[in-house]
């Protein structure tokens, strides 16, 4: 609010380089915007055009045939809103989850008067280099009772080195006064934390809960492993094995021996392109409905004299 | 000083059930490690398995056909990967130059698409990209009419540039995405710092020189640090997609390559080893990098 | 104040979360919102309900829920559908099924090694002897004969159970698409792999004879000078082919073309080849076998312009597409005439058909009487209510009532039962259209509701003992009476029978394979990394040699090939595999004499 007439003050006197800077952006950015949305767009019409057109990829920039068998189809899956439902429940938890995580401990790895402080901080952060492999993570789920709940979807991913390293980074940059001068004040550790610098971070832990949030929606595999209680099927997963069920052909084929009932079920499947398209539009797009939530902590500036005051 | 002890073990307790997660998810599943000691195959146990020490850890290497092939698919991995740190710094200009657009709706919506890509699986890339590019798809119309060339020009097929062909559809689809860390990170600059400079007399170019790239600075240092470290996993799904027997000798990363060798049930052991070996890669790296940033930068970054 | 924003956004996030989960109807039993403990006992809710419900009329109760471990399934989840209230109605169970097309091979590494794959397991025979030495798979010996629908196929079954591995005459495996004619006849009437051709294009050059590949490379190569492209303007190809099936079928070599070498009676067995003459191995990198020939002929094919020239680089949908638009001249699996023989076609006369070469001589796998290579077993798991349950399914399931359910579909849906007693088919479209069902069979999708288990105790062409024919329509005299057509009528003129296995037999061009219940031995853990790399190896190289452009690259290819395949153990692999195959071709010859 009090930014603006500060913002118009500098407008007055453009200097030469600022307007060929100005051009070149809108250039540059036009053509890169262009070339991210134009696949899209592609995707969509395609999946709305005659599907054995599209399937021979006749429909490139306006839609023929306009229909929407395609999303008749893909929301007439059964469970569907159960596993959305699932899916839901388990980005706003495990997004929350792992914010808050990540927050506090991006703040507390930067206190030097930790015990072993580096000791523990180089012990999250190396978890990002390595795996164990499979077979141990699943028998270490099933023995510890996460197989089938609906905890495996949140608890391993809740300490999450990358987050915690651009949350640590980003406290860094924090003025130190800030937080003396609320310590200096009698605040706690816990205190500091909520009152200071939870607010001055605002911006990189809406990062966290995009990206955190974007890959607690989209990720199946979790699923296609630890949980075989259809009850707790995620929309991806189920929209996943949607399109799989179109393309794992092969071995349909190799195994048959009824060669002409095998033909009619094969053409059936035949439109797996649109499937998938169908499927990426209906998973993309709650994704956007809430993208402008976190968009507005990013164009805001922080001003931290106003925190300090 | 017993006072300051005292709260270190305090905020020691209050990082402890994170390490505890920490501890139960991703070490305590280390050993599994084992199997890579084994000839170990599903459904046997371990038990039932022959114990063959470092066999697969010298499988890669133990005759020359496969140590040709070993070293090809390296250099396809150093390429890759050097080419993406080589120009890291895609995503940060990105997000600076966007946040220097002063029309708002159209900052906001160049944000919004070019994280788009970001959400299309590399499966369906592929498929745009075959519809684009094959042999009767709109490029190849577009040139033929247009009399540059005769004959189709088989795109996904050559062998030629696929190092930097990869790079630019890598960089389409997570350009954009890896930019918000950035736009965040430049949200979190003192506003009064560059009201400052502005009252100063700074255009709009030194404005970022000075104050914005220097405050981001840490943060690419610190991710570039903690890629370079993961140089030698590109994943796979990227160059599985786009792989054919035509291009494969450009395109196989190490990733691919384990996982071309490893799939089925019997190759379990090797691709432990290969994970071991990666691991060890990646924490030694992580260390010395750690060094040359104290003595360069004055800070380590871990 | 900015702090309050973001706590009351997450108080308000949180609570809607907490109503997502409260009023799922379903979703609240497991609901995250429920204590975890509940959740991490996956099979106790099932049992306890199983104990008081042993009976198998299915008045009340809890529905049991049975986990199918199904390598056959390409759906993962409930059984849904029309098939869900067939199986409900008579025995109250939810098939729960656990698809490894779908989850990928992690899933059959996971579940082995925590020791529980499911309730019913159904696997390829090499896994589910590992399974039953690992001892995951439960033995059914003493309960089996109680079963009559079962027992019926008992001779089959022991065949099958005494070839594992230290076996002493116990029963763990059933095998699947079982017939009752015999072992060493071919009863269909068209075979997996032979040339296919458009009949109106093959008369329209004058339907010459063919002698050889030559011979068809030249027939090919006019059809496509007359028609380059189809008749919506886009061009068209003799052949058009994808890579992505290539790889992990018991057949080295690119997938299109490990069929192609069954035109001259020879077999793929992994990295050998099995001559015509059923004894003989030859290494897959000889020479004067099977494989080079029709690579050779592919590349012949490319040097006279009649490949697609996206063959290397286009997937599977993008080939169907090409194959449902006409712009494929020639088919070589039978199940690719799916994509245009619809029934105008047939009637106009512009359908694929079989056209025979003089000098071919064709590989066909006989009836699958011992079984097609996949076995049913019970998990080791299960406790007694559950298992009597599944075996009283699976009897069911090898019924005639069941089968008919699985191979014909619905009485009154998708055939009528005749005054004789015959059936005639109706709704032929159901499966490919999805056709909804009336709600009193339950409702849906025809497809969607169909048998996800995907596999079958009992073969579709086995013969129903109510009818007379077989269980799936193809052979009914109904509908062989409906589909008669012009097209079949001056096929049959020009080659003296009426249909291509008639012919075959009839000029002796019929290799017939006898069906043998050999368990193969699996590989260790060496073989199959050997394995995937020489197959690796062998694909990106034959890519290359159909695409080479003169004969002598594609020779100096193949040896380049051989080369780096030997560095990579092939010698180790052949002497692996033909050991493996050996004790099959031993009995499949012994059935012979």
């Amino acid at each position: 609010m009090s930014k603006e007439p500060k913002v118009k003050a500098v407008k007055k006197k453009q200097d030469p380089v600022d307007i060929v800077m100005s051009v070149v952006t809108y250039i540059v950015y036009s053509f890169f915007a262009f070339v991210c949305v134009y696949p899209f767009y592609y995707i969509f019409i395609n999946t709305i055009s005659n599907n054995d057109l599209s399937a021979r990829g006749k429909v490139t920039f306006i839609p023929i045939d306009i229909h929407f068998t395609n999303y008749v189809n893909v929301s007439n899956i059964p469970s569907l809103m159960d596993a959305f439902r699932i899916s839901v429940s388990r980005t706003v938890i495990g997004t929350i989850l792992t914010v808050f995580a990540s927050a506090f401990l991006g703040y507390m790895f930067t206190k030097e008067t930790m015990w072993h402080r580096k000791l523990w901080y180089r012990l999250v952060v190396a978890t990002m280099y390595f795996n164990a492999g499979i077979i141990p993570f699943f028998i270490t789920m099933k023995n510890i009772g996460l197989y089938n709940s609906f905890w495996v979807y949140i608890l391993p991913t809740v300490v999450s080195p990358f987050y915690i390293v651009l949350c640590k980074t980003f406290v860094e940059s924090v003025p130190a006064e800030l937080t003396d001068a609320a310590m200096l004040d009698g605040a706690g550790t816990i205190k500091t934390f909520t009152a200071v610098i939870i607010p001055v971070i605002k911006p990189i832990l809406a990062t966290v809960a995009i990206f955190s949030a974007v890959a607690q929606w989209n990720s199946f595999q979790d699923t296609l492993l630890l949980v075989s209680d259809t009850k707790l099927f995620t929309l991806q997963f189920t929209l996943y094995q949607y399109i799989n069920q179109a393309s794992s052909l092969k071995a349909l084929v190799n195994s048959s021996t009824s060669a002409a009932s095998l033909a009619a079920s094969l053409a059936h499947a035949a439109t797996a392109t649109s499937i998938r398209m169908t499927v990426t539009i209906v998973v993309v797009f709650p994704i956007l409905l809430v993208y402008p939530i976190f968009q507005r902590y990013f164009v805001k500036g922080i001003m931290i004299g106003a925190v300090k005051g | 000083m017993n006072k300051k002890k005292l709260r270190g073990y305090r905020e020691f307790l209050y990082v402890l059930p994170f390490i505890i997660l920490v501890l139960i998810f991703a070490y305590y599943p280390l050993y599994g490690w084992r199997y890579a000691f084994y000839d170990y195959k599903p459904p046997k146990t371990l038990s039932e398995c022959a114990f063959t020490g470092l066999k697969w850890f010298h499988y890669m290497i133990d005759n020359d056909t496969k140590r040709k092939q070993l070293f090809q698919v390296l250099l396809n991995t150093f390429g890759i990967s050097g080419l993406s740190m080589l120009f890291s710094w895609f995503p940060m200009m990105f997000a600076v130059f966007l946040n220097e657009i002063k029309c708002k709706p159209y900052q906001k919506f160049v944000q919004t698409v070019t994280t788009l890509p970001n959400f299309i699986s590399w499966v369906l890339v592929y498929s745009i990209a075959f519809c684009v590019f094959n042999s009767t798809g709109v490029v190849n119309t577009l040139l033929q009419d247009a009399g540059l060339i005769d004959k189709p020009v088989m795109f996904l097929q050559s062998s030629e540039h696929v190092w930097f062909k990869m790079w630019l559809w890598l960089t389409w689809k997570n350009a954009g995405w890896a930019a918000i860390m950035y736009i965040a990170a430049i949200t979190g600059i003192d506003e009064e710092l560059i009201d400052a400079a502005k009252v100063d007399g700074a255009n709009r170019w030194k404005t970022i020189w000075h104050i914005t790239i220097p405050s981001i600075l840490p943060t690419y240092f610190v991710l570039l640090f903690l890629n370079l470290a993961n140089f030698l996993s590109n994943g796979m799904e990227q160059f599985f997609v786009f792989q054919n027997s035509f291009n494969k000798n450009y395109i196989q990363v190490l990733d691919l390559y384990v996982y071309n060798l490893a799939m089925g049930s019997g190759g379990y052991s090797l691709a432990t080893a290969i994970g071991i070996l990666k691991s060890v890669v990646s924490i030694v790296l992580l260390c010395v990098l750690n060094k040359v940033s104290k003595a360069t930068r004055g800070e380590g970054f871990i | 104040m900015k702090l309050k924003k973001v706590v009351s956004l997450l108080v308000a996030s949180t609570m809607i979360m907490a109503t997502l989960a409260g009023c799922g109807s379903s979703a609240g039993g497991a609901a995250p919102a429920a204590s975890d403990s509940a959740a991490s006992t996956d099979s106790s809710a099932a049992s306890d309900t199983a104990a008081a419900d042993t009976s198998t009329d299915a008045a009340s109760g809890d529905t049991m829920e049975i986990e199918v471990y199904d390598a056959a399934a390409n759906y993962q989840g409930l059984q849904t559908g029309w098939f869900d209230k067939v199986v409900k109605d008579r025995f109250n169970i939810d098939l729960n099924i656990i698809a490894p097309q779908v989850a990928g091979d992690a899933i059959y590494q996971t579940r082995t090694s925590a020791g529980n794959l499911g309730d019913i397991v159904l696997l390829d025979s090499v896994d589910f002897a590992d399974c039953v030495k690992a001892g995951l798979i439960k033995d059914i010996t003493a309960d089996l004969p109680n079963y009559p629908n079962l027992n019926g196929y008992m001779d089959q079954i022991k065949v099958y159970n005494s070839g594992l591995e230290g076996n002493n005459g116990e029963i763990y495996g059933i095998p699947t698409q079982m017939m009752n004619t015999s072992p060493i006849e071919y009863s269909q009437d068209v075979i997996y792999s032979s040339p296919l051709l458009r009949w109106d294009l093959y008369k329209e050059i004058g339907a010459p004879d063919i002698k050889d590949l030559d011979g068809l490379v030249d027939v090919l190569g006019q059809i496509q000078a007359a028609h380059p492209t189809n008749d919506a303007g886009d061009p068209a190809y003799a052949v058009s082919l994808w890579p992505d099936w290539d790889g992990n079928d018991n057949m080295m070599g690119i997938a299109n073309v490990v069929q192609l070498t069954t035109w001259y009676g020879e077999k793929i067995k992994d990295s050998a080849i099995l001559k015509a003459d059923g004894k003989t191995f030859v290494p897959l990198t000889d020479k004067t076998a099977s494989y080079y020939k029709m690579l050779k002929f592919l590349n012949k094919l490319y040097k006279a312009g009649l490949v697609d020239p996206d063959s290397g680089t286009q997937d599977w949908n993008a080939a169907c597409a090409k194959m449902s638009s006409g712009q494929v001249y020639m088919f070589w699996y039978s199940w690719q005439v799916g994509f245009w023989n619809s029934q105008e076609r047939l009637d106009n006369g512009t359908a694929m058909i079989f056209v025979p070469v003089a000098d071919q001589n064709y590989y066909a796998d006989a009836d699958a009487y011992y079984g097609s290579g996949r076995v049913f077993g019970v998990g080791s798991g299960v406790d007694d209510a559950k298992y009597q349950k599944i075996m009283e399914f699976l009897d069911w399931y090898a019924s005639p009532e069941g089968l008919e359910f699985q191979h014909a579909g619905i009485k009154d849906f998708n055939y009528t039962v005749g005054a004789d007693g015959k059936f005639t088919a109706i709704n032929d479209n159901a499966l490919m259209d999805n056709l909804p069902v009336p709600e009193e069979y339950g409702g849906a999708g025809y497809n969607d509701g169909n048998n996800q288990i995907n596999e079958w105790i009992v073969s579709a062409n086995a013969i129903n003992p109510n009818t007379g024919e077989t269980y799936a329509k193809d052979y009914w005299a109904s509908w062989k009476e409906s589909t008669k057509t012009q097209m079949k009528q001056e096929w049959a003129d020009k080659f003296g029978a009426a249909e291509p296995a008639e012919w075959m037999k009839k000029n002796n061009k019929l290799v017939i394979s006898p069906n043998v219940a050999v368990t193969l031995i699996s590989d260790t853990a060496d073989i199959s990394v050997i394995r995937n790399q020489c197959e690796e190896t062998l694909e990106d190289y034959s890519w290359q040699m159909i695409f080479a452009d003169s004969d002598a690259a594609f020779d100096s290819m193949w040896d380049e090939m051989t080369a780096t395949m030997d560095g990579n153990g092939y010698q180790d692999l052949y002497a692996f595999d033909c050991e493996k195959w050996q004790p099959q071709i031993d009995a499949k010859n012994a059935l012979l004499k």
